[in-house]
């Protein structure tokens, strides 16, 4: 099959600005991971990265596993074009042990203290049911407790 | 010590990317593939687990002390020739340099960094990544915050242009190599000490394990992976024979403004089962490492 001079040149635009937005969408990933990182302060990034992209309203789960003995910080970090995130924490359970929708706060982070090693599922959903579609990130803050006895027994 | 916590951190997000599964198979380390499939398409379920600095930091709260030995010795690096055995190690000498920043043994980060970035080329992971922390590591020797801005932005540029270029297969090895090492240095301090925490921090990875499982499944039509899942697996095997009790120390946060989650359980692990599971993770460790 052969094509025109023009239809080359057509392809192999199009091919250049697919490749364009490609890189576009990480670079975009790339700076709400990094800002979500920032947002961690005064908590420690654990380390990890888990990131989505949210499509079509739909809602994205991401399972995580902590440990027995830290406190954590959740912070949630989305681009301006999948607006909004709310964002649901279940435990091993599936029992609902947080939803940032609940006290009307749209909180974008929840810290809590962690009593016992285990599986967390964090849900997050656009707020508004649209076809936008962009880079959510989910960072881990943790803190080791400040004073050699820090806790107490139940 | 929270300084060097957060300068291992940053580093160790070689050991801790998550995964969605979202790759069929792994690309070539130089070539650059134009599509992708969204999270969201195949139902967005995202599995991670803790990073080697977050098992070390729970080590060290219970008293735990370095131990050199422990460590895959650096001059090891001239082994791992395929881009599965480079991929698992980068996993287990990030895990080393993060123990070793942890407990500030500076000449040791030294061989780890070193052999870090080295990997990093190696793989292709972004062809200016190593060099370049490098040079701005040299520049900013002196300055725990600038060191910890250049890793963790490092860090961050490197696992997207693992995600960017779909090589999330490399990103799940990275990860099993980090555990495999945390492992090795938790069950082996477990044992030479009999510390409870210490061995409560190895029963905790009950929960890991099953998330690392799922993580590599989603990768098994590759030969190697398929080969490690299987060990991972057996390991797993013994995890789930394990009994979960009610934790009687329980505790709860002293901070009355922080929630506590969790139902204060734990799991119990005999001697034999300890003893079985070190077994296992030696003989993978030295499979891969050696």
């Amino acid at each position: 099959m052969k094509f025109s001079v023009r239809t080359s040149m057509f392809i192999f635009a199009l091919f250049i600005l697919f490749f364009s937005m490609h890189t576009a969408v990480f670079a975009q990933c790339k700076t709400v991971i990094k800002t979500g990182i920032k947002k961690l302060a005064p908590y420690t990034h654990n380390g990890q990265i888990n990131n989505v992209n949210i499509k079509n309203g739909k809602v994205a789960e991401i399972h995580l596993s902590f440990y027995k003995g830290l406190y954590y910080k959740l912070q949630i970090s989305s681009e301006k074009s999948v607006g909004k995130i709310s964002f649901r924490v279940l435990d091993e359970n599936n029992v609902e042990v947080y939803n940032s929708m609940a006290k009307d706060d749209n909180a974008e982070f929840w810290n809590f203290y962690s009593n016992s090693a285990q599986d967390l599922i964090i849900e997050l959903k656009p707020e508004n049911n649209t076809d936008s579609e962009g880079c959510v990130a989910v960072l881990v803050g943790m803190q080791i407790p400040k004073s050699n006895n820090p806790i107490r027994n139940l | 010590m929270l300084k060097a916590f957060s300068i291992i951190v940053a580093i160790v997000f070689f050991t801790s990317c998550g995964d969605s599964g979202k790759e069929s198979n792994e690309m070539p380390v130089d070539s650059i593939k134009s599509s992708t499939v969204s999270d969201a398409d195949l139902g967005s379920k995202l599995y991670n687990i803790p990073s080697p600095i977050e098992t070390f930091t729970i080590l060290k709260m219970s008293g735990a002390k370095f131990d050199k030995s422990l460590l895959n010795a650096a001059n090891n690096i001239g082994k791992y020739v395929s881009i599965y055995s480079k991929s698992i190690n980068l996993g287990v000498y990030s895990a080393d340099l993060s123990f070793c920043l942890l407990y500030k043994e500076n000449q040791d980060v030294n061989f780890y960094l070193k052999n870090v970035n080295e990997l990093t080329t190696s793989l292709g992971i972004d062809g200016d990544f190593a060099q370049l922390v490098s040079q701005r590591l040299k520049a900013n020797a002196n300055n725990s915050d600038s060191i910890l801005q250049i890793v963790s932005d490092a860090s961050v540029d490197a696992y997207v242009y693992l995600k960017e270029n779909q090589r999330n297969s490399t990103s799940v090895l990275i990860t099993a190599g980090g555990w495999l090492e945390a492992m090795h240095f938790i069950i082996k301090m477990a044992e030479t000490t009999q510390n409870k925490d210490i061995i409560s921090l190895v029963a905790s990875q009950k929960n890991v394990i099953k998330n690392l499982v799922i993580m590599l499944s989603k990768f098994e039509s590759d030969a190697e992976i398929a080969s490690l899942l299987t060990e991972i697996k057996d390991i797993s095997a013994i995890y789930e024979t394990l009994k979960e009790s009610k934790d009687k120390s329980a505790v709860a946060s002293i901070d009355k403004k922080i929630v506590s989650i969790g139902n204060n359980k734990s799991y119990e692990i005999s001697k034999e089962e300890l003893s079985a599971i070190r077994e296992k993770i030696e003989l993978l460790r030295n499979k891969l490492t050696i």
